[in-house]
């Protein structure tokens, strides 16, 4: 178990360290020169110089990296190259819209469970085949229809709920929550509800289930105790591993709603071109996908010893 | 001795038998109308739309659903259902050309990290976990930086984010393979792996990664409307489900039709194209139904 730990973390380790050099690269390859998007079009070259000194960018790219890295170490990203100001601050004060929508989305997605095993129990029944096909449906079609459909719905037509912008004050930041949750939730409800219960029926077939039956443990009790046991975890871990498709979500959902977070922030920096904060934003997402991926991981080791060898 | 001869249904005749069984479920039913639909339209796009699709008719602007624009006009007049059918092109076009290279790359790679020494097969595991862990947005948001926005950036961005899933399905398929016994009998034969690769594992392996593939579609389809709605894919005028979604939005107070009619295609696409690859497998590959 600890070697396995081991291992993996050092190929979560790998991974950011690969992705954040690749990204390096890529940027080398970008038109345009981030001097000039600093300081204007009317600087001096040697104003520009000198930035371009301070910046690293006369070094080559490995040069660069090692600034980079060796900056991160000290919790030092950079500078917004508009705004002037340190890019972990501005990460700090995004990120936590950002967190917000992806642990309420979690949240709502587990409503999956029950629907899930209630289906898996009541195999073939009406509620299984409407559920089944609802969740089918939902899975499929792109959050940016969904969001767009709800807005149309619930902003525009009823009224009822704000479609732009994070709110001030609990309630208001909850009412502005609801609609870009329910955006991105629905397709995780309806992923979450197939997935459970397909691990529900597996589960019940199972002998341990049909001996537990046999001794006449009562069905709910059966069901708590040696049917949800086995299949929740398995929905936990995909849930984990499935991070980085709601963190991706969450960004096109994010600019939908005219929402701030790490989305709005790294599609302005792209636009404008703000290198700094771009790798900033994409190096913090990355390492939140990969630590949330390894974690799950591991717990699901931890809860399902047999998993370490599919995995490895 | 006597000599059993079983005669295998020719591949059209099972290709026939598929699509039987396919349409013996109205779902099934449903979703290969739908894809059949998407296709046929997709193809003939430019013969069948009652308008043309970028004529401006500013006096008839925002109209609502009528016999004339049977999905009414967008706030230059154009006619909605017109541009409906020609994103239907593009639509068919990033689907085709992205998942068919990205399934090549894929199968050759994952047969690869499955067919060579233990070094390759972990370096290409490496490049795929990678692949996979970065935020694919973010991605996405890189790769129009670079090459600006138009439909071969999303062919590419579509490309590399779906090829690491190809390769590493195709990878366990032929692990599994590797040591089956009528694999280790064509070894024993004198079998080049490049023969065994292409005429014994090959054809084994295509058919859940097919299926896969065309769940992915709808993965696509939501990549070009989220890009192009964000104005960072197809360029305007010419017309695609994203920019037709994007048009609608920002005239969302004056009318909400266009954002219903422009969605309309997106979700039953989608819908029937995950069905389609359900429907699939189930008939393909019975020892999965559950």
């Amino acid at each position: 178990m600890i070697g396995y730990a081991v291992q993996r973390i050092g190929v979560a380790i790998l991974i950011v360290l690969l992705a954040t050099t690749a990204l390096f690269v890529m940027i080398q390859f970008v038109p345009g020169d981030p001097a000039n998007v600093m300081l204007g079009p009317r600087a001096t070259p040697e104003l520009k110089e000198a930035l371009r000194e301070r910046l690293h960018l006369n070094d080559s790219v490995f040069v660069q990296i090692y600034y980079f890295f060796a900056g991160l170490l000290q919790g030092d990203l950079g500078v917004d190259l508009t705004s002037n100001r340190p890019v972990v601050s501005i990460l700090a004060e995004q990120a936590p819209y950002t967190a917000m929508l992806v642990i309420s989305v979690l949240l709502v997605a587990l409503m999956g469970i029950p629907i899930g095993t209630y289906a898996a129990v009541h195999r073939g029944g009406s509620f299984d085949q409407i559920s089944g096909v609802i969740s089918v449906s939902i899975i499929a079609v792109p959050p940016i229809v969904i969001g767009l459909y709800l807005i149309l719905v619930f902003a525009i037509q009823l009224r009822w709920l704000p479609a732009i912008g994070a709110g001030e004050g609990f309630w208001a930041v909850i009412k502005h929550l609801i609609l870009p949750t329910l955006a991105i939730g629905l397709t995780w409800i309806g992923y979450v509800s197939r997935l459970v219960r397909a691990s529900v029926i597996e589960v019940l077939m199972q002998n341990h289930v049909k001996t537990a039956r046999a001794f006449g443990i009562p069905e709910n009790k059966i069901l708590r105790r040696y049917v949800l046991r086995v299949a929740l975890p398995a929905t936990v871990t995909v849930l984990g591993v499935s991070i980085g498709f709601i963190l991706s979500t969450a960004v096109i959902v994010e600019i939908l709603f005219s929402r701030p977070g790490i989305g709005k922030l790294t599609y302005d920096a792209v636009i404008s071109r703000n290198y700094p904060v771009v790798m900033g934003a994409v190096l913090a997402s990355t390492v939140f996908i990969v630590v949330a991926t390894t974690l799950s991981d591991l717990l699901n080791v931890m809860l399902d010893p047999r998993s370490q060898d599919i995995n490895s | 001795m006597t000599t059993i001869v079983v005669k295998r249904p020719t591949r059209f005749a099972r290709i026939f038998q598929v699509i039987q069984e396919l349409c013996s479920s109205p779902l099934g039913t449903f979703s290969f109308a739908i894809v059949l639909l998407f296709f046929v339209v997709g193809i003939t796009a430019d013969y069948i739309t009652p308008y043309d699709p970028i004529k401006i008719d500013i006096r008839n602007k925002l109209s609502g659903p009528s016999w004339d624009h049977w999905l009414g006009t967008d706030q230059l007049g154009r006619d909605v259902f017109s541009r409906l059918i020609v994103g239907t092109k593009i639509a068919l076009y990033l689907a085709v050309t992205s998942v068919s290279i990205a399934l090549i790359i894929g199968i050759v790679l994952g047969m690869i990290a499955a067919f060579t020494n233990q070094w390759i097969d972990w370096a290409l595991l490496l490049v795929f976990d990678t692949v996979r862990s970065f935020p694919g947005i973010m991605f996405a948001l890189t790769i129009i930086a670079l090459f600006g926005p138009s439909v071969n950036s999303i062919v590419v961005i579509i490309i590399v984010s779906t090829f690491p899933s190809y390769a590493r399905l195709v990878r366990t398929q032929v692990m599994s393979l590797r040591n089956a016994e009528f694999i280790e009998a064509q070894r024993a034969m004198g079998a080049s792996t490049s023969r065994i690769l292409r005429l014994h594992i090959l054809p084994n392996v295509i058919g859940p990664v097919l299926i896969v593939a065309s769940m992915d579609v709808p993965l696509v389809i939501g990549v070009e409307a989220g890009l192009s709605f964000l104005g960072l894919g197809v360029r305007p005028p010419t017309p695609s489900w994203g920019t037709i979604l994007n048009d609608g939005f920002l005239f969302i107070r004056n009318t909400s039709w266009i954002v219903f009619a422009g969605g309309l295609p997106l979700i039953l696409t989608t819908v029937a194209f995950t069905s389609l690859g359900e429907s699939l497998r189930d008939i393909l590959d019975p020892k999965l139904r559950k």
